[in-house]
């Protein structure tokens, strides 16, 4: 998934350099298209929806793209968006009134390394932090095992609620139409429930497994802020069961994890369903998946038809962010 | 036995169904003039009086419970093409015929806030519901041929609603079945198997699988 880091699509081998031209080719870009704000004519610009490449004639060589000609910014937050610009300029567009015209150069090392940058800003045009956190909340819900944070994702959509509730505050400030705020509310208020409602299948999951996700590799799926919630939870829960019950069996019995000390393993850890079936629906041709463990059975999936498969099989598949679940 | 699987029966609530449905766009009349709309979700406008607009069906509704608009609706809403999906429908007993993936919500919506800018609305809405019972009754009788040899079900143009209300039954059908073929499951046949509905309980059990 593209939720590493604000700039990891930049060639792996260098990151920080990358980083560092990247942020000063902007900052220069942005220095100049504040200054020229004025005599750029302000009419968004719907046709050039996708990003035009153009090679300059400057001999480093540089790839200009032109993102919808109209990726706008408010002038005072423009240092903000610049941080987070890789990922997030294509779908935060303008705030009301300061607008500043862009355009984002980018530096390309190497051809494979512009491949890569410019197929991810591709996929990135496609679509916005929006539909990627409804995407998320979806996966999330109908998942039986908790997935990945989608750390850069949240971190994103967060910002971007922030500032919006920033606009909209300015807005009922200075009196615009209360159709329009209203509006405007209403949009940052399903972006608000997304964001809540995926955090809290979350936790809710992390509640129900807790013991199972600290155990294994699922830890590692969790953001340090999960992390704590869940081994604070997992220590309320011993003691609770310690005080209430488990103190008073005789010895032997008195883990909450095995049923008694005769047991090899934890065998009273509560784990996720994984033999479940869900259903999903293909990206793209992904080929034969085999369905069981013996792979004498196999289904092809065709690109956005509904399967009901069961769980295990697609589960790599989903955690690439091949396969959707509905 | 297989009854202790997943207590919550859905995943997913008619209100989040609906909230998904509510990003599909749709074309607006609006009256009024209003600035482009620049949104976390996307950018929407200029509205200008009787320029069509494409906008999510929550602006859409939003603005036209104000009386600002007037919606269009979906070519698919018609009483023609909704008649020759009823009747391909019924034609073919094993497929579905493509709706959009969220027509049961959508529907819903127009219905609930849009009456005045749907043509001919009873026949429009009777013929959805038609569409509705003969897909999920499409959906039950399939639900009947799955056995025991079932590891995938491919339901094409199933919608949205319709994979939600279904769900629990196919999941938990498959899981009964997956349990059941399990070697040990096997060797004692339980007693609840009798009780099994004849359709689902034909043809050869397939070998045994290492688990």
């Amino acid at each position: 998934m593209r939720d590493e880091g604000d700039f990891h699509f930049l060639s792996p081998e260098k990151p920080a350099k990358k980083k560092e031209i990247f942020v000063e080719t902007l900052a220069a870009d942005a220095a100049a298209a504040v200054k020229a704000d004025a005599a750029v004519n302000p009419r968004r610009c719907f046709s050039a929806a996708n990003p035009k490449r153009e090679r300059g004639d400057d001999e480093r060589e540089r790839e200009a793209i032109t993102l919808r000609d109209d990726v706008l910014f408010s002038s005072a937050t423009w240092k903000l968006w610049v941080r987070l610009l890789p990922l997030t300029s294509l779908t935060v567009n303008s705030f009301a009134g300061k607008r500043t015209w862009f355009i984002i150069q980018m530096p390309t090392g190497s051809e494979g390394g512009s491949g890569i940058l410019v197929d991810d800003y591709e996929s990135l045009l496609a679509t916005s932090d929006i539909v990627l956190l409804k995407t998320a909340w979806r996966n999330e819900k109908a998942d039986p095992e908790i997935l990945k944070f989608q750390a850069a994702l949240v971190q994103r959509s967060r910002e971007q609620i922030q500032l919006m509730e920033d606009t909209v505050e300015e807005f009922k400030r200075s009196g615009f139409d209360p159709l329009i705020v209203s509006i405007y509310q209403m949009d940052l208020e399903r972006a608000q429930f997304l964001l809540r409602s995926y955090l809290r299948i979350r936790l809710l999951k992390i509640v129900n497994d807790m013991i199972h996700i600290s155990k294994t590799d699922l830890w590692n799926h969790l953001s340090r802020e999960e992390q704590n919630f869940a081994s604070r939870c997992s220590e309320h829960m011993k003691n609770y069961m310690d005080e209430a019950v488990l103190s008073k069996l005789p010895s032997g019995y008195q883990s909450n994890v095995k049923q008694s000390i005769a047991s090899e393993e934890d065998d009273m850890v509560p784990e996720p369903h994984l033999d479940t079936f869900v259903f999903c629906k293909s990206k793209g041709s992904l080929g034969a998946i085999p369905l069981d463990d013996s792979a004498d059975e196999i289904v092809d999936l065709i690109a956005d038809d509904l399967y009901v498969l069961r769980y295990k099989s697609i589960k790599p598949y989903v955690e690439s962010g091949q396969v959707d679940l509905v | 036995m297989a009854g202790q699987s997943d207590p919550k029966l859905s995943i997913f609530s008619a209100a989040e169904m609906e909230f998904l449905a509510e990003d599909e766009m749709v074309e607006i009349v609006p009256n009024m003039r209003m600035e482009p709309l620049n949104l976390i979700s996307g950018d929407y406008g200029p509205f200008r009086p009787q320029i069509p607009a494409s906008v999510p069906y929550w602006l859409a509704v939003a603005l036209k419970k104000r009386g600002k608009c007037t919606i269009r609706p979906p070519e698919w809403m018609s009483v023609e093409t909704l008649t020759r999906i009823l009747e391909a429908e019924r034609d073919s007993p094993r497929e579905f015929q493509p709706l959009p993936f969220h027509y049961v919500e959508i529907s819903k919506l127009l219905f609930d806030h849009a009456r005045d800018d749907i043509p001919d609305i009873y026949m429009v809405r009777s013929l959805i519901e038609d569409i509705r019972d003969v897909r999920f009754h499409k959906v039950e009788t399939g639900l009947e041929t799955i056995s025991a040899r079932t590891h995938a079900v491919k339901l094409k143009n199933l919608s949205a609603m319709e994979v939600n209300i279904v769900r629990p039954f196919v999941v938990r059908t498959l899981q009964a079945f997956y349990k059941h073929d399990s070697p040990e499951m096997i060797q004692q046949p339980s007693v609840t198997s009798n009780r099994r509905l004849p359709a689902t309980d034909r043809g050869p059990r397939r070998d045994l699988r290492q688990r």
